[in-house]
């Protein structure tokens, strides 16, 4: 079993279903990020410069004022790689970006998107970043020194700056996305996940059925089938989970700490004994971490 | 004729206010969601480059999957007045419609007070599940300014969406003094058949930057259709069996290499999912261009969505509708295909110039020869659009072809004319210019007067 960190609040990777986290670092707060998207589904192998000229596309025809700064090969840990720069102009938020594609020795392709706010930034920023990616998850090929710290994106290993924060969410799914399971640990300081808001907005979209549901002093969790109101009359079945997480027990100085953590689930009919097991397991492998490291990401 | 507002007096001489609020539903993509930890946000260009347009397909479809939860924003920057987002202004793309809705706020119709709301909507959303939504939404707003009649004005899919809504509910629909669908694309858009085949290109698709990020649906036909694969609503875009280019003919022609004569197509909801790809959208297993087996599953549970949507709307109209649409722009009006060869026995190799200086050798390229004398290359054998040829003609809002925004009042072209206008005769509307382009027609001058002056009508009124 793999364990992950989120804030403090540990938990397995649910077995048989795959990674679909997407690993963005940083947040809405700040210009920056740095975001590892692996490709997917598993196995098509996509070479490349196909990757890259659909990002060129995409940027060409959607972004205002996209302008294709430069683009050509690079390395990214010992293998020949693609990348492109860009820049958007934008009165209230100009970016300017940067996009390395790699195919990894499975020939599947993994794509590093690095973005910035200034284009002298991006060198002095990420240029650290690039050098320290390990594609197989080890040490870095060059540590990115202070002000970085070491983070990992599914097997790939790479160093990103201190202030970017990691997913707070982290996904998993079967090949053909027929089963679904999401833990999302949110901001310290965050409300509780409420259930019955989004039972409401569920029952509001279509009929529920066959509802169960238990409640113990940290948490609640609730399952059931929605069936679509409108033919076809669509089913799927749905399990969510609320949580209080203790990573900190209260002192005589301050109140306990706190993380409020969202399970949610679902599966088509025939995959629900695939989502239930699954469910069950990643529930009870919840706990804290109070010694692990900081706020963010980690695997 | 309507019937007037009633105004009440209270004592002598003092005038009580009544108030009728101005409901206003965006098109597609036009709403402001919150997906999980990402969010659709045309108003956020870094946001929307980060999670969205340097994304994959795949990503995009499993960012926009309806397993994950979706909420229409309530919150907005500074551009939108604080003042203004109880009333869900925050809630639609300012970037498209903020112009429309300071206007409309601008407005005034003697005693009665007409405050403008805003309501997005989830539009991955089976329409008819959108449409339960704003409902409830405008039952809200009824409540809340304690009135009992309102206004509906819809852009784009917010017409199928508020047609649904009425449809639906009677009890409200009997509420609503006046409907105005903006730009609606009553049959469908062929430019969305079209994508199924090429994804939005910068050539023909090159007003997508006039409103940046709103068509972040895949740049490729497999793209596309895997995006597409999650998105219910958007789907119920694609064009009926209703649908027909203008002067009734089919809008889908294919002619074939092996025996080149010209096949129209009469275009069902069967249609779309054939085996032979075209008129069929999904290639075939094995082929370049297929969808994985579960997207493929997805795209066919798509278009079943689509022709139970539409199959069950129809025609429905609410009873005081009246419409606006852009006309006299480059559109999509439907797609020729002059298919490949289907033996690679009938494509001989070009050899290729240049590529001699230590740059990439360019592609191969491909010579046939039809029957009829005609020459086709090809830079690949099996390309994307399948021999697509663009049928575009200057006759719709660069989206929506004319004949598809008319079909709610089916020879009706009036011009825009103030003072003089006889709404209960005259129904429809037709804007041009390049204002007139479909994401930006709301706050096109003419759509705006004729807006207002429809109502004035409904609110009982003088034209102006």
């Amino acid at each position: 079993m793999e364990l992950r960190v989120i804030d403090h609040v540990g938990f397995e990777a649910p077995a048989g279903l795959e990674d679909a986290t997407r690993w963005v670092f940083g947040d809405e707060s700040r210009p920056e990020a740095v975001t590892v998207e692996l490709e997917a589904p598993a196995g098509r192998a996509t070479p490349a410069p196909e990757v890259i000229a659909e990002v060129r596309e995409s940027i060409t025809a959607m972004a205002p004022s996209g302008e294709i700064l430069d683009e050509g090969e690079t390395v990214l840990d010992g293998r020949r790689a693609r990348y492109l720069a860009y820049a958007v102009a934008s009165d209230d938020a100009p970016a300017v970006g940067m996009v390395v594609v790699a195919n990894l020795a499975g020939g599947d392709h993994v794509k590093l998107h690095m973005q910035v706010s200034e284009r002298e930034e991006l060198g002095t920023r990420f240029g650290p970043t690039l050098a320290s990616v390990n594609l197989r998850g080890g040490p870095a090929p060059v540590p990115a020194g202070p002000g970085y710290r070491r983070e990992w994106a599914g097997p790939i290993g790479l160093d990103v700056p201190q202030e970017l924060r990691g997913p707070r969410s982290h996904l998993f799914m079967d090949a053909d996305d027929r089963v679904r399971l999401g833990v999302t640990v949110r901001p310290p300081g965050a409300p509780p996940f409420d259930l019955d808001v989004a039972l409401r907005r569920d029952a509001a979209q279509a009929e529920l059925r066959e509802r169960q549901e238990q409640a113990w002093s940290w948490g609640r969790w609730v399952r059931y089938v929605t069936r679509g109101i409108d033919p076809p009359h669509r089913e799927q079945a749905v399990v969510r989970a609320s949580l209080t997480v203790t990573v900190a027990a209260a002192t005589d100085e301050r109140p306990a700490v706190v993380r409020e953590v969202e399970i949610q689930g679902t599966a088509t009919p025939e995959r629900v004994t695939a989502l239930y097991p699954a469910f069950d397991a990643l529930l009870a492998s919840i706990r804290p971490l109070p010694a692990a490291g900081p706020s963010g990401g980690g695997t | 004729m309507n019937e007037p507002v009633p105004v009440r007096r209270v004592g002598d001489n003092t005038l009580r206010t009544l108030t009728v609020p101005v409901v206003f539903v965006p098109g597609v993509m036009g709403s402001r969601l919150e997906l999980g930890d990402v969010r659709w946000d045309p108003d956020s260009p870094m946001h929307m480059l980060r999670h969205w347009v340097v994304a994959s397909a795949e990503t995009t479809r499993r960012q926009l999957s309806l397993a994950t939860d979706g909420r229409v924003m309530d919150t907005a920057d500074d551009d939108v007045p604080p003042d203004r987002l109880p009333r869900g202004w925050g809630g639609v793309a300012w970037g498209f419609y903020g112009q429309f809705l300071q206007y409309l706020e601008a407005q005034r119709f003697g005693s009665v007070t007409t405050p403008v709301y805003a309501v997005g909507y989830d539009w991955r959303q089976d329409n008819r599940t959108s449409g339960r939504a704003v409902a409830t939404r405008i039952g809200e707003i009824l409540q809340e300014q304690n009135a009992k009649r309102f206004i509906l004005v819809s852009h784009s899919m917010g017409g199928l969406v508020t047609r649904a809504m009425l449809k639906q509910d009677a009890g409200l629909a009997a509420k609503a003094m006046g409907v105005v669908h903006i730009a609606q694309p009553a049959l469908g858009a062929a430019v969305f058949y079209r994508r199924m085949f090429t994804g939005a290109r910068a050539g023909p698709d090159g007003g997508l930057k006039a409103a940046p990020f709103r068509n972040i649906l895949g740049t490729s036909r497999a793209s596309f259709q895997t995006i597409l694969s999650a998105v219910p609503g958007a789907m119920q875009l694609m064009v009926t069996p209703q649908y027909r280019d203008t002067g009734g003919k089919a809008w889908m022609s294919i002619t074939p290499f092996e025996a080149p004569a010209r096949r129209e197509v009469e275009v069902g909801w069967g249609t779309y999912l054939e085996a032979d790809s075209p008129p069929g959208i999904l290639a075939a297993q094995g082929q370049r261009h297929a969808l994985s087996p579960a997207r493929d599953q997805d795209m066919r549970a798509r278009i079943e969505d689509a022709r139970s949507f539409h199959e069950w709307l129809g025609a429905y109209k609410h009873d005081n509708t009246w419409a606006i649409y852009g006309d006299g722009l480059e559109t999509d009006m439907g797609v020729g295909f002059e298919l490949p060869p289907r033996s690679s026995h009938d494509l001989r190799l070009m050899m290729p110039f240049g590529g001699g200086f230590g740059g990439p050798p360019p592609p191969p390229t491909y010579v046939a020869e039809r029957s009829d004398g005609k020459r086709f290359v090809y830079s690949d054998p099996d390309p994307a659009d399948r021999g697509l040829v663009l049928v575009r003609r200057a006759e719709g809002d660069g989206t929506v072809p004319a004949p598809s925004a008319q079909a709610l009042f089916p020879g009706q072209a009036h011009a825009v004319a103030e003072h003089v206008t006889d709404y209960e005769e005259k129904r429809q509307f037709r804007v041009t210019g390049g204002g007139a382009v479909h994401d930006a027609i709301c706050h096109h001058p003419e759509c705006e007067r004729c807006l207002v002056d429809i109502m004035r009508h409904v609110l009982g009124g003088p034209t102006r």
